[in-house]
């Protein structure tokens, strides 16, 4: 099986992607945060990368931005709209942040900075990026600010961080993001800090801005129910690397995966009743741990010796579906 | 899923220290500093009391003896005062009372100061608000204006300095102790132990002066160069120490006199603190970067310098 | 804020009160200054002259209900040594020292932000341990013995600068050196680790994923939110200052309050030592307002609630 097929999923072979992954890895000295991955997303495209807590996704996201700070290491290839990211000096890569790549963080209220009212940080982005005289930065904001649903937006561009809610503020750091209309949006766990009801507002507000705008959206997620409204692609990310990947409603309803069933098993919007939820035996590998095996092997009640000793490949079970596993097609098949 | 442990007991810092170690070795600015304390420690235990009468011996023939000569033996290397007194021998009997006054002072005030802090953060009310009001009035007053004043009144005496530095300096260790204190105080396992029972003396003694003193034994690092300095700035007010008791700063005093005639009698003291000062420094500055996670981590590994010109 | 403001200065003045008392009873501790000011054969007569002249004769209980009436008025009462008005010859000190520290503590900052800056920005690399350790050099270094050495070198052998007291600008060069020579290591480290805090913070990922350069980055987005604790220890320094102002009139005879001080200490002035502790008690009060309220202007979640 070539790496060429394994890329590209049938279907959507006729353009060229817009993001581009290939064997990329991080580390932070002797701990693995990705190790290796390999994923395509085409222009208007939306992704969803889920994992648990530590399983390299949100790593992932930074990566891509370029914003792995030192002593992190950053190693493969991360090609936008056929550019090479990885690598590239931090001047060249300022071009791209913003028009090219843009991102939502999990936490708004870190997110923003506590002592710039909220308008000077929407209009220095028009003035900073684009030259924009005051005035016409200020126009775009308020423009911006209700286009994200803030009510009142002038009387409010005054105010600080602090003042709004924690939805309002993921609001505007999402109108933050899409100011200079990038052509991807990484969305890193943007909801998980919100409430469930504010959750559901913002999730909508993000898939109707990817929509209407066509861009490309990178959904990091744990939360499949959460990834399921805004992506139509699924990744699923387990100790650094991808173990299965589909189209997202496929992947729901038939998983191929023993770690993505356990997790949908673990899922308590999944189930009809609490006691049905099944969470998943042992603990999430340590990222110091050098593997000869699949990473998942001593937690799968499915493991056989040949699992901890030999990795899996890709298998490709069925039209765009794809899973790391020994096992995947008996899985695939219910088996 | 991990399951979230809740930590009962306190933690604890065994490995912390024998890792902490194993960096200190590694790190040659902070070894070579730990080695030069150590090394001018043993000089000031050791040869202070064998030195004794020779560095107050007066030898009129070899006043402002230049230094840097070995015609007169080591004592005199580097040079001889006014009265002849050898510079090298008068250092040594210097350094001991300055590490005396240093010591002593830190170890006082951060005795009281950290037991006062813990007592105030964790039972707070009345007595926590009388002694930050006292704390308040210490550093109203600037610290050698206070010195000043005081020492004035009393007799010049290595007892006396220590009193009044220890006085001076308590305000950090209360502070720092007491503020950590707050923070202890509402975690859970403090919340068990009080649960079980547990008294007042008992939480503070076993539950927060573990976490406090790692602290408080950082800034008390980092004290020790400041309060060398005071207590030399003291001295050379006229009002810290007199002969026959002696110390750095005590000796620049009476090297300033001659300060065109003989530069080595103010310079080599001044010297002394400086690198006593800078040693500690060193120490206390790689202490606290390496008890911070951020820094520690950052610390194992070089990063190259293109990543680590970015932001 | 109003109501900060107003818990702080009041704890400020009943410190300020304690000081006070304290002081009080510790300058009378001293002894009777006439055995300073009387010649050595003075019979008991003339000292007890002396003392009745200057409110020495009466109880200790009743010279403090003297003083403390007298201070509510700011009178201190006569300088033994000056022969006027302590709060008067205190007064007239002040704008020397005030000035020295602002002029210090104004080159301070703009030498250790951008040293300290620097630093954080590539932590660990050869610019940052080549300002940590000139920062801990400058620290570390006795301040009395740094003015000592500069004498030498730059008064006595290079003839640049004069030795003491304070003529044109080029005497005030040393002074100020002297005085600025802690803070600006202290600073320097309060600096670097207090951007090395904002640089990782998420705010400053946030506005370098929007594409900005760095020196926006460090300049505009980190320092603003590292001036907190940089406007604190500043604060703190610059009351210090009045340290470096006594060791500068020890070594280059130079005017302002630290002479007073140092001098009325020598001559059992107690008049003036009072008067002195409560105006650089007040000054050192004022200046903490003053911090207050620049840290207020820097941080909106404290100006709005």
């Amino acid at each position: 099986m070539t790496t060429e097929i394994l890329k590209r999923p049938a279907g959507e072979t006729s353009a060229r992607p817009l993001l581009s992954i290939a064997g990329l890895r991080v580390r932070y000295g002797r701990t693995h945060a990705v190790r290796g991955i390999d994923l395509d997303i085409m222009p208007g495209e939306s992704v969803a990368i889920l994992g648990e807590s530590g399983s390299g996704k949100s790593v992932t996201g930074k990566a891509v931005m370029g914003l792995i700070n030192p002593p992190g290491k950053v190693a493969g290839s991360v090609e936008f709209d056929g550019m090479q990211l990885v690598g590239r000096s931090e001047a060249s890569l300022r071009a791209v942040r913003g028009p090219g790549i843009a991102m939502v963080f999990q936490d708004s209220l870190d997110a923003l900075n506590p002592v710039f009212s909220i308008g000077s940080q929407i209009i220095e982005i028009f003035t900073v990026r684009l030259s924009w005289s005051g005035q016409q930065a200020r126009e775009e904001a308020i423009r911006l600010m209700l286009q994200v649903g803030i009510v009142n937006p002038e009387s409010r561009l005054d105010d600080y961080p602090h003042q709004f809610s924690g939805g309002m503020r993921q609001r505007i750091c999402i109108a933050m993001a899409i100011a200079l209309k990038p052509r991807l949006l990484i969305a890193d766990e943007p909801t998980t800090a919100l409430d469930v009801t504010v959750q559901a507002g913002i999730l909508k507000l993000i898939s109707q801005l990817q929509r209407d705008s066509g861009m490309a959206l990178l959904f990091v997620t744990h939360d499949l129910a959460v990834a399921r409204q805004v992506a139509r692609k699924l990744v699923v990310m387990y100790a650094g690397r991808v173990v299965e990947r589909g189209p997202i409603d496929d992947v729901f309803h038939r998983p191929a995966h023993p770690y993505t069933r356990a997790l949908l098993g673990s899922n308590p919007g999944s189930v009809k009743h609490w006691s049905e939820l099944k969470p998943i035996a042992g603990n999430p590998p340590d990222k110091s741990a050098v593997f000869t095996g699949c990473a998942f092997a001593p937690r799968c009640p499915r493991a056989v010796r040949m699992c901890s000793e030999r990795e899996p490949d890709f298998v490709t079970v069925a039209d765009g579906r794809q899973s790391r596993c020994h096992f995947a097609q008996e899985m695939f098949d219910g088996r | 899923m991990a399951a979230r442990t809740l930590s009962l007991t306190p933690p604890r810092r065994r490995l912390a220290a024998d890792s902490r170690l194993a960096l200190l070795l590694r790190s040659p600015v902070a070894l070579l500093s730990a080695l030069v304390l150590i090394f001018l420690l043993l000089v000031a235990i050791i040869g202070a009391p064998l030195l004794q009468d020779l560095a107050n011996t007066q030898n009129l023939r070899l006043r402002f003896f230049r230094p840097f000569s070995l015609e007169r033996g080591w004592a005199y290397v580097l040079g001889a005062d006014a009265l002849g007194r050898p510079m090298l021998a008068q250092l040594i009997v210097g350094a001991r009372t300055s590490f005396l006054v240093a010591g002593a002072t830190v170890a006082l005030a951060a005795t009281i100061g950290t037991t006062l802090g813990m007592v105030s953060g964790y039972i707070g009310g009345v007595v926590d608000a009388a002694l930050m009001r006292i704390s308040d009035i210490i550093v109203t007053v600037p610290s050698l204006l206070l010195a000043l004043s005081v020492l004035f009144v009393l007799e010049p005496s290595i007892l006396n300095l220590i009193l009044v530095l220890a006085v001076a300096r308590l305000p950090i260790y209360l502070r720092v102790s007491r503020a950590q204190t707050l923070e202890i105080r509402e975690r859970v396992f403090v919340e068990a132990s009080r649960a079980l029972g547990k008294g007042t003396s008992s939480i503070l003694w076993r539950d927060i002066r573990p976490l406090v003193v790692p602290t408080v034994m950082t800034v008390a690092m980092l004290e020790i160069a400041s309060v060398m300095l005071a207590a030399a700035g003291l001295s050379f007010l006229g009002v810290g120490l007199q002969r026959p008791d002696v110390d750095w700063g005590t000796i620049v005093s009476e090297g300033r006199e001659y300060l065109t005639r003989a530069w080595w009698a103010t310079v080599f003291p001044g010297l002394a603190i400086l690198v006593t000062a800078l040693a500690a420094n060193l120490l206390s500055n790689w202490m606290r970067a390496s008890g911070d996670p951020l820094q520690a981590a950052a610390m194992g590994v070089t990063a190259s310098r293109e990543e680590a010109a970015r932001p | 804020m109003l109501k900060f403001l107003s818990v702080r200065l009041t704890t400020s003045l009943i410190a300020l009160t304690g000081v006070m008392v304290i002081v009080f009873f510790l300058a009378r501790l001293t002894g009777s200054p006439a055995s300073l000011y009387l010649p050595v054969d003075a019979t008991d007569a003339m000292v007890e002259a002396f003392n009745r002249q200057n409110g020495l004769d009466k109880p200790l209980v009743s010279q403090f209900v003297d003083f403390v009436a007298n201070a509510l008025r700011l009178d201190f009462g006569q300088s033994i040594a000056q022969q006027r008005p302590a709060a008067t010859a205190v007064l007239s000190a002040m704008p020397q020292t005030i000035l020295l520290a602002a002029i210090a503590m104004g080159l301070t900052l703009l030498l250790a932000i951008p040293l300290g800056t620097f630093a954080a920005l590539s932590p660990n690399s050869t610019l940052d341990r080549g300002i940590t350790l000139f920062s801990l050099f400058t620290a570390s270094i006795p301040d009395f013995w740094f003015a000592l050495v500069c004498v030498l070198v730059f008064s006595v052998s290079l003839g640049l600068l004069p030795t003491s007291g304070q003529g044109g600008l080029s005497s005030w060069v040393l002074p100020v050196a002297t005085v600025m020579l802690h803070p600006v290591g202290v600073i320097t480290q309060v600096v670097r680790g207090a951007m090395l805090e904002t640089l990782n913070a998420g705010y400053v990922q946030n506005a370098r994923a929007r594409g900005y350069s760095w020196r926006r980055l460090a300049f505009r987005h980190a320092l603003r939110n590292a001036a907190l604790p940089i406007i604190t220890v500043a604060g703190d320094r610059a009351g210090g200052m009045v340290n470096g102002a006594v060791i500068v009139s020890a070594v280059f005879a130079w005017p302002g309050i630290g002479k007073v001080l140092v001098d009325a200490v020598y001559n059992r002035d107690f008049a003036v030592i009072q008067a002195g502790v409560f105006v650089v008690g007040i000054a050192v009060i004022l200046l903490n307002i003053l911090v207050d309220l620049v840290y207020a202007a820097a941080d909106p979640r404290i100006r709005v609630s």
